[in-house]
């Protein structure tokens, strides 16, 4: 029996009358994870562009991959727990709710339940990443009315109640293993057993500026042999997986340009003004969650703003938070709260932006938006003056 | 192309914003003109244009002549309509077009000889079409002549095209651009008219300028149909008219996007092309001007393009107006499997057909079989607010708002966010990763507005 056989047999009992009718959005979900959408336009455009939403989310999860792979790889076998952890217990949360509200499930899980874990220290206890999922996923996004309408990034939501509730355990992270296999088949130990608390390379930069120790060379940020968060390893797979995004536009690269290039532009500038005190543009560009969060997390077009224009001024807005926080706060890494404090402004910049636009139509505007009436059907009032004179001719 | 034969242009070739939907002009784009054998009926819709409906200016049962006026209206704002095929005028009835419209519309049933073939082509398009007297020619004589002919934009919207004509002295043109962009995708019935007429385009183009007192005339044709900026190019050397090759983008053809594109010349929101001193007509209104004028026949015939997957045998048909639309799908061998529905129009803007019997009227450019392939579409979920609508808009609207503004019938905030503007070419539909139909709220919205 084919595929779509099977769901066609099946899928009386989750319509109308059917014994398990509370779970249709949980059917349909699965139905639409697994076959082409069977829907069809209605009206004009009765084509439609391919890239969907479904399209969208699989880019994403496509393009973190390598990122994903590359955490296995340094980190050992815990980092797909906690994927499984952040999926089940994300995904379990978005299916109640869906049931409850009688709504479709919306494929977006998929992408904060893969995004959440990358951005969490791989000591992690499981526990602690299961509270982080279930409170990004309901008071990051449930709250606010589900997928669409969620104001913050639920990862981000998520990863900051933890780095507030449990600071220590947020702090301890795993010096990665390089050599060949590295952790492919090891389990390393929990934060909690273990208690590591090796310095990322952003940690270490402030204590070199303290004056001690040597700076992670540019190389090893490159590879990603670097201590930090799952995801955050090697620069270069993220570029891979991020131009992958920017190149299908299912990430916007206006934002992920401003955000880069305003963070770059100003960590030169403190570079120029001090090397002593902060260190080079690249480096920093390469260090922490800057890739990630530049073509991951700030792309995320719900908490982002509409507008064109809004979005050069969001990613601007979140590389200059970031470049600040990380120099001049105690905060070693900015890009968590950049990114959430953009989110807070993305509303206001595309007030701003789409008034531009009202007001530029409003002064090209010859129909008093009032009366709006399309041309040709009211009248124009020159037709109606020539009728007129040409009546009173004959 | 020889850069020589085509015209520099002061706008920039393209305009902000618009898609790039699959062209589908491969169907029909290779298939000469063929003139569809004459009907046994035709059903002549009395309002087939924007403006006043007509009244029958003939009675049951008379016999009426290929070109015999049937039906004609006092108001300005109007059309009359001609017999397009020689006959007995039946008992009037009624039918609803594609457009949703219930309109009236008067039957005639072919009696006695047909003008068909060869000789209906040279009737219409074929001949010599100097333009010796043009100078001495009396613009009111050829906007009178325009008006008598029935003539109608011919690119969708059916606006009477001698109102755009008539000399109005607080809005002085200067510019007649011809429109041969086509950018609706699958439609080639333009294109196909370009190669073999060119010389009728021309002359209706001349006489349309000379009408309005226009001083440059343009035929833009995207770039995307390079023989026909090369006949048209070649056929226009010495007439002064220029050939302006315009980026190939979707809705390029829209008035607005042409005159911006060409002229680089905004034209204002709920305006029209006459505040920037511009008129604009499709080519094949321009044939129907030329033959009208110097040849006293009324618009009877058109080319439709009857194209798409769903086709078993795509063809760009020279048709009598009145025509069903099953009669030419018939032509063409009727639907292949798995059609899921046929368009009047292209898929971009054309109307579902629920009734296949419905007439093709003036304003019909073709009809797009598309298949189950084509209509495929994500099922409708939440905004994701991407913004791909508003990077798209070629009018700079803010599509999300004003669908989610027309769905809640807020009618104050469609006010504000000038949903009257929109023109319905649906890219922000086409775009939406969501699957919603934003141009269907938008155009309902529009619909329910209170005025």
């Amino acid at each position: 029996m084919s595929i779509r056989g099977f769901f066609e047999k099946h899928s009386h009992h989750f319509h109308g009358q059917g014994r398990l009718a509370p779970l249709k959005p949980l059917y349909e979900a699965v139905e639409n994870f697994m076959l082409s959408p069977l829907s069809r336009t209605k009206s004009a455009p009765h084509v439609r562009d391919p890239l969907d939403v479904k399209r969208y989310m699989s880019m994403v999860i496509i393009g973190l991959l390598p990122a994903a792979l590359a955490g296995w790889y340094f980190f050992g076998l815990r980092v797909l727990a906690m994927i499984a952890v952040s999926y089940a217990i994300g995904g379990a949360i978005e299916v109640a709710f869906a049931v409850v509200r009688k709504e479709e499930i919306n494929e977006g899980f998929l992408v904060t339940g893969l995004l959440f874990p990358m951005i969490l220290p791989p000591t992690l206890p499981l526990w602690m990443v299961a509270l982080g999922v279930a409170f990004g996923v309901l008071v990051g996004k449930e709250l606010f009315g589900g997928t669409g309408r969620n104001l913050f990034n639920p990862a981000l939501i998520g990863r900051c109640f933890l780095a507030i509730a449990y600071p220590t355990a947020m702090a301890s992270y795993l010096d990665p293993v390089k050599a060949w296999p590295g952790r492919l088949f090891q389990w390393a130990g929990s934060a909690l057993s273990d208690a590591t608390t090796n310095p990322t390379p952003l940690s270490q930069a402030k204590r070199v500026i303290a004056g001690g120790g040597e700076l992670t060379p540019i190389s090893d940020l490159l590879w990603g042999s670097v201590s930090g968060s799952v995801g955050e390893t090697s620069a270069i797979l993220l570029i891979v997986g991020g131009v992958f995004l920017l190149l299908t536009r299912v990430g916007n690269y206006r934002t992920t340009v401003s955000m880069l290039g305003a963070f770059a532009i100003l960590e030169s500038i403190l570079h120029l003004a001090d090397p002593g005190r902060f260190v080079g543009p690249l480096w920093h560009l390469l260090a922490g969650g800057m890739l990630l969060g530049a073509f991951f997390m700030a792309t995320d077009p719900v908490t982002g703003p509409v507008t064109g224009g809004g979005k050069w001024v969001y990613g601007a807005l979140i590389g200059v938070s970031a470049a600040l926080i990380r120099n001049l706060t105690g905060y070693v890494e900015g890009v968590m709260f950049a990114i959430l404090l953009g989110n807070i402004f993305a509303p206001v910049i595309d007030e701003v932006f789409i008034r531009r636009r009202l007001a530029a139509l409003a002064r090209q505007d010859v129909i008093a938006p009032e009366r709006g009436q399309p041309p040709g059907q009211q009248g124009n009032v020159w037709f109606e003056g020539k009728a007129n004179e040409e009546a009173a001719q004959q | 192309m020889s850069s020589s034969t085509v015209s520099a242009i002061p706008g920039k070739g393209t305009f902000r914003r618009g898609v790039h939907p699959p062209e589908g002009k491969q169907y029909a784009a290779n298939c000469p003109i063929e003139i569809l054998p004459p009907p046994a009926q035709v059903v002549l819709p009395l309002l087939q244009h924007t403006g006043a409906p007509c009244q029958p200016t003939v009675k049951m049962k008379e016999k009426v002549a290929l070109g015999q006026q049937i039906a004609n209206a006092d108001a300005f704002v109007s059309a009359p309509i001609h017999a397009s095929i020689s006959g007995v005028v039946q008992k009037d009835s009624v039918t609803t077009l594609p457009n949703a419209r219930h309109v009236k519309t008067l039957p005639i049933v072919a009696e006695g000889e047909q003008l068909s073939g060869q000789a209906l082509w040279d009737d219409l398009y074929g001949g010599d079409w100097s333009l010796k007297d043009l100078e001495s020619r009396d613009p009111k004589a050829i906007v009178s002549a325009v008006r008598e002919a029935g003539i109608v934009g011919q690119g969708g919207a059916a606006f009477p095209t001698h109102v755009k004509l008539v000399r109005n002295p607080a809005k002085p043109i200067d510019v007649i651009l011809v429109n041969g962009c086509e950018c609706e995708p699958y439609l080639t019935a333009d294109y196909r008219l370009m190669l073999e007429a060119p010389q009728p385009i021309l002359a209706g183009a001349l006489l349309a300028a000379h009408a309005a007192g226009a001083r440059q005339i343009y035929i833009a044709i995207e770039d995307n149909k390079p023989q026909a900026i090369e006949k048209l190019s070649q056929a226009a050397e010495g007439t002064g008219v220029q050939v302006a090759v315009l980026h190939t983008k979707y809705p390029m053809g829209g008035e607005k996007q042409t005159i911006l594109a060409l002229l680089g010349r905004t034209v204002p929101t709920g305006g029209l092309p006459l505040d920037v001193g511009v008129v604009v007509m499709n080519v094949a209104t321009a044939a129907a001007v030329a033959r009208a004028v110097l040849r006293g026949k009324p618009l009877t015939h058109r080319v439709v393009t009857v194209s798409g997957a769903g086709i078993a045998r795509p063809a760009n048909l020279l048709t009598p107006i009145g025509v069903s639309y099953r009669e030419l799908i018939d032509h063409c061998g009727g639907f292949r499997s798995r059609t899921a529905r046929a368009v009047a129009g292209g898929p971009m803007m054309g109307q579902a057909l629920g009734d296949l019997d419905a007439p093709v009227t003036k304003g019909t450019s073709g009809i797009t079989v598309l298949t189950e392939e084509d209509v495929r579409a994500a099922q409708e979920t939440a905004c994701v607010r991407c913004g791909r609508c508003v990077d798209v808009c070629p009018l700079n609207l803010v599509p999300t708002k004003l669908a989610l503004a027309s769905r809640a019938e807020d009618w104050d905030l469609c006010r504000k966010y000038h949903l009257m503007a929109c023109m319905e070419c649906g890219c922000c539909a086409y775009v939406c990763p969501a699957g919603i139909p934003l141009a269907q709220l938008i155009r309902t919205g529009k619909a329910k507005l209170p005025r």
